[in-house]
């Protein structure tokens, strides 16, 4: 009855006792995770995942914040694993803990301490309880953030609450060029550090300049005069039409390659003339990841000997990978340096929270001794980021009409139309440029100094990861013959990450668009002919559902009534093996699109912290609705030009809809059907969209294949 | 009457260094340790450093310290004093913003709870949703916590005696 589960990454990685789990002589458990807070919520969910386990109340159980001298090498805080990869090595290192506690009869963990070596191996095969979960205790570090406390990295170094400023923290802040990129040209630096106002100083290596003060005022004061008087080089951008879609006829390189290919293509049949070829192309541009506090970072070296050890604070999503990049960047050993996680504003991706400590450093390094805070603007937080890649995806599909085609617009399993061909072609860049993977740094002012690194060009993720630009790109549909292609673009001068789902956004809303085309076209109800192409019972029970829940065909029946008003559906199991999310979008479209009500059904599996996964997959859902219906970065020759909220509008207060989130029962006291848990974080991404511009195909019968769905776009739509 | 580089902030006297800081904000931040207001944009365009002054909402990352001179400041950390007008409401919005669990990453909740401070203690009787949502409109939220904020808001606006008018009739 009890669950054994195989031995996550994490625990095989990280397989001691001492490593995940400290006993305290006040009796409270300290759990050790190298995940991090993002505001996701992930520390709550380890901690109800301990007490649980430990059979402890969750005021007895504290986590510790990541650091390098103390963590379990977790790697990254991504891709929706935290659960399934720290939530079940804790799980583990919990349950041998409980078996250790009875069988040493302890009464306390207190006492348990005494009785073992931290070095002692976690036993794996030791069952985890069956009982399920049902912790329901709310996130107590809201508590601290409603009272404002100094929780962020942005607080550290302040004295809280009436105290006097650290007079010991300097104060860092870049000089940038006029372009994204640029090399300075040195012969004007010394007469610029002539301007310097009195007590700044200046640094420079190579092209990357940044000054120090003893305030935030005067650094910006001494960075605002360099950036007025030093002269550079500036490399041109590729200027694009309409945000960026014909970014793929620019790429000077480009690499393709079959990613998947599955079943026989048919030969064309006798009746070849029932059979009807569909294509269609869609596009999503470039995003940016728009966290709300620019990133920030705290850096000091103990000397200025070679060994010195360095300290940094970031709020990276991977103390480890930062700290190998850092030692490659500096020619240190990963051991001399100390990399502390401290929050910062929300994470969805790889922002700018690596590059900014190497700032710090950097910096640091001039000042043994001395805590360097470097803090970037808005305007850098926009320019200095990582962007989510342009995406363009083109669809073909050759469907059959079969012999007992029958049952239109009814949600039906056996609708009558057999998928002979998918193809999906994606053309991006890659969607990684994170720390801890190259030769040499990605930490990206690292290549402006005179160490000369080469710049790297994005990646893509491998397919066990979940994959890159094709995640999500092999469709969910029964067909006879499925391809995709995968096109990474090369040499574009654009740096590009890691952002929530990664090309799953887009291959989703390509996919379920164009399932949405093609039912439309067969005169077939959307979510029939979706659940006739899929298999998995899972996917059927979501969007069974979902449908029962909206009561789809009615509201679709009565919306259709209604001017300017429909439904929309989109479904997807995230990284094809993630959590399963449909999503029902309910919208008014005007010369925009109003977003009245969104709908979302989720299977995550085992169910951790209810609450949790609800707010991530509503908040989500927000996030790719702003996505779907305003963002786009946007640049001119030189530069980013979408460096501020003016310029880069998100969804506000008077623009989100209504959401109700409902999660499949997960938890099961019979272990044999209760299913692995499933990070939330990331599923509700590709089917919002998608569901949206579905629901504005219903609504005013415009099809829009190039997001974000503002005015302009819906008016080319309409006119195409 | 206060000297030139003295503020009134959360019903305190406080002393200033004039010229240290270039807004507001910086030396609210860094030389008073008060650290809720938070720095996101520098341009008035996210909310996140948003104070009461006079009673009104408002950002003061573009301010400076010398323009809140002669007037009353109040920043989140104002809920430990009794005296001050807005400290009901603002104690009601963190009971209720905790309880809803309205926060994410909560970079941006200081400037939403101060917005909606001001919305309830200057609110004749009753608020409406559309309310509501006007005066958070300033405010950005990347993690997406909207709804459950303005739940957070109706609840802590009912706890303190005023009424939610449908959006229908209010505006």
């Amino acid at each position: 009855m009890s669950q054994l589960l195989s031995p996550s990454v994490s625990l095989k990685t990280n397989p001691l006792l001492g490593q995940w789990l400290r006993f305290e002589s006040n009796g409270t458990v300290t759990v050790f995770t190298g995940k991090a807070e993002l505001g996701q919520g992930i520390l709550h969910a380890l901690k109800l995942i301990a007490a649980h386990e430990l059979g402890l109340p969750v005021s007895k159980v504290q986590t510790e914040a990541a650091n390098t001298k103390h963590s379990p090498d977790e790697g990254m805080t991504s891709g929706s694993l935290s659960v399934q990869d720290s939530g079940l090595a804790i799980r583990q290192a919990c349950a041998h803990a409980a078996k250790l506690l009875k069988a040493n009869a302890c009464q306390t963990y207190a006492e348990l301490h005494a009785h073992i070596d931290p070095l002692l191996p976690i036993d794996v095969t030791v069952p985890a309880k069956s009982t399920a979960m049902n912790l329901t205790d709310g996130r107590d570090d809201l508590e601290a953030l409603v009272q404002g406390e100094p929780i962020f990295l942005h607080d550290l170094g302040i004295k809280n609450n009436w105290g006097q400023s650290n007079i010991n923290l300097l104060h860092g802040r870049m000089v940038r060029g006029p372009g994204l990129r640029c090399k300075l040209q040195v012969d004007g630096w010394l007469d610029a550090l002539e301007a310097l106002p009195e007590g700044a100083q200046a640094f420079r290596d190579g092209s990357l300049v940044a000054v120090l003060a003893g305030t935030e005022a005067l650094a910006e004061k001494a960075a605002s005069k360099l950036q007025r008087l030093l002269k550079w080089d500036v490399e041109s951008l590729p200027v694009c039409r309409e945000g960026g879609v014909d970014l793929f006829e620019l790429a000077p390189a480009m690499d393709s390659q079959v990613f998947h290919e599955a079943g026989q293509l048919p030969e064309a049949s006798q009746d070849a003339g029932q059979a009807k070829v569909y294509e269609a192309v869609y596009f999503r541009p470039a995003l940016h990841h728009g966290s709300m506090g620019p990133s920030v970072a705290l850096a000091v070296w103990e000397s200025d000997q070679a060994n010195s050890g360095l300290k940094v604070w970031s709020h990276t999503q991977g103390i480890f990978p930062l700290r190998k990049d850092l030692a490659l960047a500096f020619g240190v050993d990963a051991q001399q340096i100390e990399v502390q996680h401290v929050r910062g504003a929300g994470c969805y991706g790889h922002n700018g929270a690596d590059d900014v400590a190497y700032d710090a450093a950097w910096l640091a390094r001039h000042v043994p001794g001395q805590c360097v805070r470097v803090q970037w603007s808005r305007e850098e937080e926009m320019q200095q980021s990582p962007l989510s890649p342009a995406m363009r995806v083109k669809l073909q599909a050759t469907v059959k009409l079969s012999t007992d085609a029958k049952q239109k617009n009814q949600v039906t399993e056996s609708s009558g139309i057999e998928l002979l061909s998918w193809q999906h072609d994606v053309w991006s860049q890659g969607h990684s440029s994170r720390p801890g993977r190259a030769a040499t740094p990605v930490l990206k002012d690292s290549w402006q100094t005179e160490k000369n690194f080469p710049v790297l060009e994005p990646i893509n993720v491998a397919a066990a990861a979940g994959a890159g630009a094709e995640r999500n790109a092999v469709p969910p549909y029964l067909s006879t013959h499925v391809k995709v292609n995968a096109h990474r673009l090369l040499g574009l001068p654009f740096r590009t990450s890691a952002m929530r789902g990664l090309g799953a956004h887009a291959n989703v809303f390509a996919c379920e668009s164009f399932m949405d085309e093609i039912a439309h076209d067969q005169g077939l109800d959307p979510v029939a002919f979706r659940l006739s192409k899929l298999e998995d019972p899972r996917a059927i029970a979501v969007i069974k559902t979902l449908a029962d829940q909206v009561n789809w065909l009615e509201r679709r029946q009565s919306l259709s009534q209604k001017e300017g008003w429909g439904l929309g559906m989109a479904y997807a199991r995230y990284k094809s093996k993630g959590a399963y999310c449909a999503v029902v979008a309910e919208v008014e479209v005007s010369h925009q699109v109003h977003v009245r009500n969104l709908w979302v059904v989720a299977d995550i599996g085992e169910i951790i912290h209810a609450d949790g996964a609800v707010s991530q997959l509503e908040g989500g859902a927000i996030q790719s609705t702003s996505w779907a219906l305003k963002e786009q970065a946007h640049w001119d020759a030189d530069n980013i030009t979408s460096t501020h909220w003016d310029a880069y509008p998100i969804l506000r207060f008077s623009e989100v809809p209504e959401i109700q989130v409902h999660l499949m029962p997960g938890n099961s006291q019979n272990a044999e059907t209760l299913n692995s848990p499933l990070g939330a974080g990331e599923a509700t991404q590709g089917p919002t969209t998608a569901a949206i511009s579905n629901a504005v195909f219903h609504a005013v019968g415009v099809r829009v294949r190039q997001l974000p769905m503002t005015p302009d776009n819906l008016a080319k739509a309409a006119l195409a | 009457m206060l000297q030139s580089h003295q503020l009134n902030v959360n019903g305190q006297v406080v002393t200033f260094k004039p010229g240290a800081d270039s807004t507001a904000l910086q030396t609210i931040r860094n030389q008073f340790g008060l650290t809720a207001s938070r720095y996101g944009c520098g341009q008035e365009q996210c909310g996140a450093c948003h104070v009461l002054i006079d009673g009104q909402s408002k950002p003061i990352c573009q301010l400076p310290a010398d323009a809140l001179v002669d007037h009353s400041v109040v920043t989140l950390e104002s809920a430990q004093n009794k005296d001050l007008p807005s400290t009901p409401f603002l104690k009601a919005l963190q009971l209720s913003f905790s309880a809803e669990q309205a926060a994410q990453c909560g970079y941006c909740t200081s400037g939403l709870l101060i917005s909606a401070t001001a919305l309830l203690m200057n609110a004749s009787g009753t608020v409406s949703d559309l309310q509501i949502r006007a005066a958070l409109d300033p405010h950005l939220c990347r993690c997406g916590s909207h709804n459950r904020v303005l739940k957070a808001v109706k609840k802590a606006a009912l706890q303190c005696g005023l009424k939610i008018a449908s959006s229908e009739v209010s505006e």
